[in-house]
């Protein structure tokens, strides 16, 4: 679906974007493309578009046109109703779609369709955007930062929405996000981007495995918990976090005992992206340096 | 890519009609300044000339239903929503720059339209107006819309290449009281300005259109050249600010 064998993005002198590895997504991937503010994820995808100009060689096997985007700032004409936006997006009756109008059920968007958009709470802005990017029906979407500016159960819930809705279609989806959690149910690949350069890029639980081991203990960042686990291996954590290793049974029966014993409370994991994701970031910092 | 079509036409018109300054300086300014510019002149004019003179000042003052509709509304409305990249979130779901200029221009000159008609119903039926030649009634509309057309891509390009409602709307206003002023609508008749600003009046329709449109309404024989000249500058001139815009955009994303 998309074949990226380099990708370079200049903004003035500045490069933002730097692919030199090859990056293949898959017809029907579920994509999680990660990284923090300026990782170039955006600017990605804007030149995957062809909105902004770009170097290097890539392909995507859908036309450009034919690629269905939900922006990270999604605005729309303010003077008029929402009903009457979707209609001119759509070219005619909201009524003679019904995939639209199952949508608008299925996302509790009916109400919204009298108000302007600027009436519009923040959940209900995405919706909409959801609504109309889903109705493409495109081979290929992405979704920018889908659910910023939304409280946590918002952002669940509508992440929960568009998962189910994808469940059983063939659509290849990319989702930008910078919240980890958003896509332990949701991406089978992912794509760790930083300062605009490939932190890392494959199967979700390979890299897991290559940057975490088999499983993770997680625990709270104590001096006595710190003691209590120093000879096990340790990964990169945030900062208020313990991360234990486990490469084997053994080893992962060993750790649990340890911290049953001592009363201590942890979780155990064997897909936490915001673990791999900081320690393939370490690892990527100390191949570098 | 989408094709244009009703429904987009339709929210384009909801949205003029949304924006109060459309309708305000569009239908409602021109109606206002023609009855308080004809009254203060009226009071030198010999009776026998009364109805020529309210002719003659309606329809200059019709020019401002496209400076205002077109001009204004175009570059502010278009400004502002550069500055929130609807027009790019509009491409994305498949209507090109293209369609959506021209839709644009399509729903302006239809409210324009609309404006106009209402304007010169009020004239005809508040100011008693000299009834047009059918031919001098078309000839009139021609130039109107001509001048339409032009003051579009002048406002497009000013838009298109600030992207942003301020100094969009800033340079719009001037611009929008300078063609004012030049074109002897402000109360200053083109002999009166001061003798700087004579050439570049002469060099713009406005004007010509304020003094001669009368004879063109009227079926009366009219030299067209000067207002074909000045057209065709501004059209040049309009031409070219929206192309530079263009080019200085080429390579960012609307």
């Amino acid at each position: 679906m998309i074949n990226i064998q380099s990708l370079q993005v200049h903004y003035g002198n500045h490069l933002a974007l730097d692919i030199r590895r090859p990056i293949t997504i898959e017809k029907g991937d579920r994509v999680g493309i990660l990284g923090s503010n300026g990782a170039g994820k955006t600017t990605l995808l804007n030149a995957l578009l062809g909105i902004i100009p770009s170097k290097g060689k890539f392909s995507l096997e859908v036309d450009q046109e034919a690629i269905a985007v939900h922006m990270q700032a999604n605005e729309y004409l303010t003077t008029v109703s929402v009903r009457s936006v979707m209609e001119a997006i759509l070219g005619e009756k909201i009524e003679k779609r019904q995939d639209v109008m199952d949508l608008i059920r299925f996302f509790d968007f009916e109400e919204s369709l009298k108000k302007k958009f600027q009436n519009l709470s923040g959940g209900q802005k995405q919706r909409l955007t959801l609504i109309l990017v889903i109705a493409q029906k495109a081979p290929l979407i992405f979704f920018d930062e889908v659910t910023s500016g939304l409280d946590f159960d918002s952002r669940q819930a509508l992440v929960s929405l568009i998962s189910e809705h994808y469940q059983d279609r063939e659509s290849t989806l990319c989702f930008i996000t910078h919240y980890y959690e958003e896509l332990e149910n949701f991406a089978d690949k992912l794509l760790l981007l930083d300062k605009g350069q490939v932190i890392d890029f494959g199967d979700k639980q390979e890299l897991f495995h290559k940057y975490c081991g088999d499983t993770v203990f997680i625990l709270d960042n104590t001096q006595e918990n710190k003691k209590l686990t120093e000879d096990f291996r340790h990964l990169a954590a945030p900062a208020h976090l313990l991360a234990l290793s486990a490469n084997s049974k053994e080893e992962e029966i060993n750790i649990a005992q340890r911290l049953m014993k001592a009363d201590i409370n942890y979780k155990r994991t064997n897909a936490d992206i915001e673990i791999m994701t900081v320690n393939a970031k370490k690892h990527w910092e100390g191949g570098r340096s | 890519m989408k094709k244009l079509n009703r429904y987009y036409l339709l929210n384009e018109l909801k949205n003029l009609i949304g924006n109060w300054y459309i309708p305000f300086f569009g239908i409602a300014f021109p109606l206002l300044m023609a009855q308080i510019i004809i009254r203060a002149v009226l009071r030198d004019v010999p009776e026998t000339a009364v109805q020529q003179v309210t002719t003659t000042i309606a329809l200059s003052f019709l020019q401002l239903v496209p400076l205002a509709v077109v001009f204004l509304g175009h570059a502010s409305l278009y400004s502002q929503e550069m500055e929130k990249r609807v027009p790019l979130r509009m491409q994305l779901f498949g209507y090109s720059q293209s369609t959506q200029m021209f839709s644009r221009m399509i729903s302006l000159l239809l409210f324009f339209t609309f404006g106009l008609f209402l304007n010169l119903l009020v004239f005809y039926l508040s100011l008693n107006l000299l009834a047009p030649t059918l031919q001098g009634f078309l000839l009139t509309l021609l130039v109107y819309y001509i001048l339409g057309i032009i003051l579009f891509m002048l406002a497009h390009g000013i838009a298109n290449f600030f992207r942003k409602f301020g100094p969009t709307y800033g340079l719009g206003m001037t611009l929008y009281f300078a063609f004012m002023i030049l074109g002897g609508l402000m109360g200053i008749t083109r002999d009166q300005l001061p003798s700087l600003l004579k050439p570049l009046s002469n060099l713009l329709p406005f004007g010509y259109i304020a003094e001669d449109i009368y004879r063109v309404w009227m079926g009366q024989s009219y030299n067209w050249m000067p207002l074909i000249q000045s057209l065709l500058f501004l059209g040049g001139v309009s031409a070219i600010v929206m192309l530079l815009s263009f080019r200085y955009r080429k390579n960012q994303a609307i």
